[in-house]
């Protein structure tokens, strides 16, 4: 599987000199296998994702089929959708999958954000077959991939993660949610609930080829931000060493972080993963980066 | 040098205070800095060129300038970037420019391309970047440069 980084930036696109490197849009991943597309949620950075579609489908002809894969709803995870341009070509089939929310069903939020009031064409206007399907804690076969989901408690309003399997490859899409909430402490100060949700986090992730994981935050920044539904950096990456993921990258990165910080993020936490006995890559996912996963 | 104004930018550099500012000082932000619109315009970057620092295992140096046309590094003599060096393969990677950017592509290397210490399949190439390949280094450079007379 061919994974790429579209957008890795969190909460708002942060265009400029300073995000240059690991890039400003807004979160999207794509997982290519075969012609088979799925993808991690449609923030700013689908829009460059959908140009490189089209660019290939003019070059083949080959009808798009893709599968998108929405965490959840907040506006850096589907504020690029109404300009990704395969969505309005007949031939393409998009599929989108998402949670259930209350009282109000993905098809009418996602119509919302391209309500006249904010944007000039309406989803209906999509030339695309457009299917919406509502998920939650399923496990679905794209094309003999198989994804499986869960429900995150600890983001405002929920989300959503994802694990992909072929053959013995796995990815893990696990953003949005708050591993300092629920994660560390001593266990003697927990209930029951949480410990079980610790234990779900860290079965999903369990020897992942690839977590893409929510970082959002220094240690410091935490503190300051506790209930926000986001992780910081040194906590996604102790959890993931523990649960023997082989590569790992911080992902949702905070609007505030240069390309500077975050080299320099990379400077203080990597090395302490890169040896021992079970080694983890860990690194921060920048936008025009692909990764084989086998 | 005097200019007409409609071929001037004046910059204002500052206003005057009412307190704390000597004299001297507030003469100095009262004025107006004249540029001729043809020298601003030709101190705008124009053109972007990029290269490739690359550092051998003996400390041997090798700039690469990167065009338009692909540039394929490994091992054999028909590789425009030609590194005769263990670990690697024959064709291991190549750079290519896509969309005004250029891209390292791994070309399924046995050892594998690495962008700053990330083992990669292809990556969008930024100032600076540090590649491995084998035992060589190498380092993205791309600058903007004015426009030539």
């Amino acid at each position: 599987m061919l994974v790429t980084f579209w957008g890795t930036r969190g909460s708002i696109s942060t265009p400029g000199p300073q995000t240059e490197k690991y890039g400003g849009n807004t979160a999207c991943v794509s997982v290519r296998q075969g012609s088979t597309i799925i993808i991690f949620d449609a923030g700013t950075g689908i829009r460059e994702l959908g140009l490189r579609l089209m660019r290939e489908y003019e070059r083949t002809g080959a009808p798009l089929e893709v599968h998108l894969l929405l965490s959840h709803t907040h506006w850096d995870h589907i504020q690029g959708l109404p300009f990704f341009s395969p969505a309005y070509l007949p031939d393409t089939k998009l599929n989108i999958y998402g949670s259930p929310k209350k009282g109000r069903f993905l098809a009418s939020i996602l119509e919302g954000q391209m309500d006249t009031e904010y944007f000039p064409i309406s989803m209906r206007e999509w030339g695309s077959r457009v299917a919406i399907r509502e998920i939650r804690n399923h496990c679905i076969d794209i094309n003999g991939i198989e994804v499986v989901s869960e429900e995150q408690h600890y983001h405002p309003g929920g989300s959503i993660r994802f694990r992909l399997s072929s053959g013995a490859a796995k990815i893990v899409y696990a953003s949005d949610v708050e591993l300092d909430a629920f994660i560390t402490g001593r266990p003697a100060d927990k209930n029951k609930k949480v410990k079980a949700q610790a234990a779900a986090y860290k079965a999903f992730i369990q020897d992942a080829d690839l977590l893409i994981g929510d970082g959002q935050y220094s240690t410091e920044e935490y503190k300051r931000c506790v209930g926000w539904g986001h992780t910081s950096m040194p906590v996604l990456a102790e959890v993931a060493s523990e649960c023997g993921v082989k590569r790992l990258a911080v992902f949702h990165h905070d609007p505030q972080h240069s390309d500077h910080y975050l080299d320099r993020a990379a400077h203080r936490l990597s090395p302490e993963y890169a040896e021992g006995e079970d080694p983890m890559s860990l690194f921060w996912a920048r936008e025009g980066m692909t990764l084989s996963v086998s | 040098m005097k200019n007409e104004n409609d071929r001037t930018l004046r910059i204002i550099v500052g206003r005057k205070k009412k307190s704390r500012v000597s004299t001297a000082a507030q003469r100095v932000m009262k004025q107006t800095m004249p540029i001729p619109l043809d020298d601003v315009f030709e101190s705008i970057p124009v053109e972007t060129v990029s290269h490739l620092d690359v550092t051998l295992p003996d400390e041997k140096h090798i700039k690469i300038k990167l065009g338009e046309s692909p540039l394929e590094i490994g091992r054999e003599d028909s590789c425009e970037l030609c590194l005769p060096l263990h670990n690697v393969s024959r064709v291991h990677a190549r750079i290519i420019l896509d969309n005004e950017e250029h891209i390292i592509e791994d070309m399924e290397s046995t050892n594998g391309t690495f962008v700053n210490s990330v083992r990669i399949a292809s990556c969008t190439l930024k100032n600076n970047d540090q590649i491995r390949i084998g035992e060589a280094r190498l380092v993205y450079v791309r600058e903007k440069i004015q426009r030539k007379a």
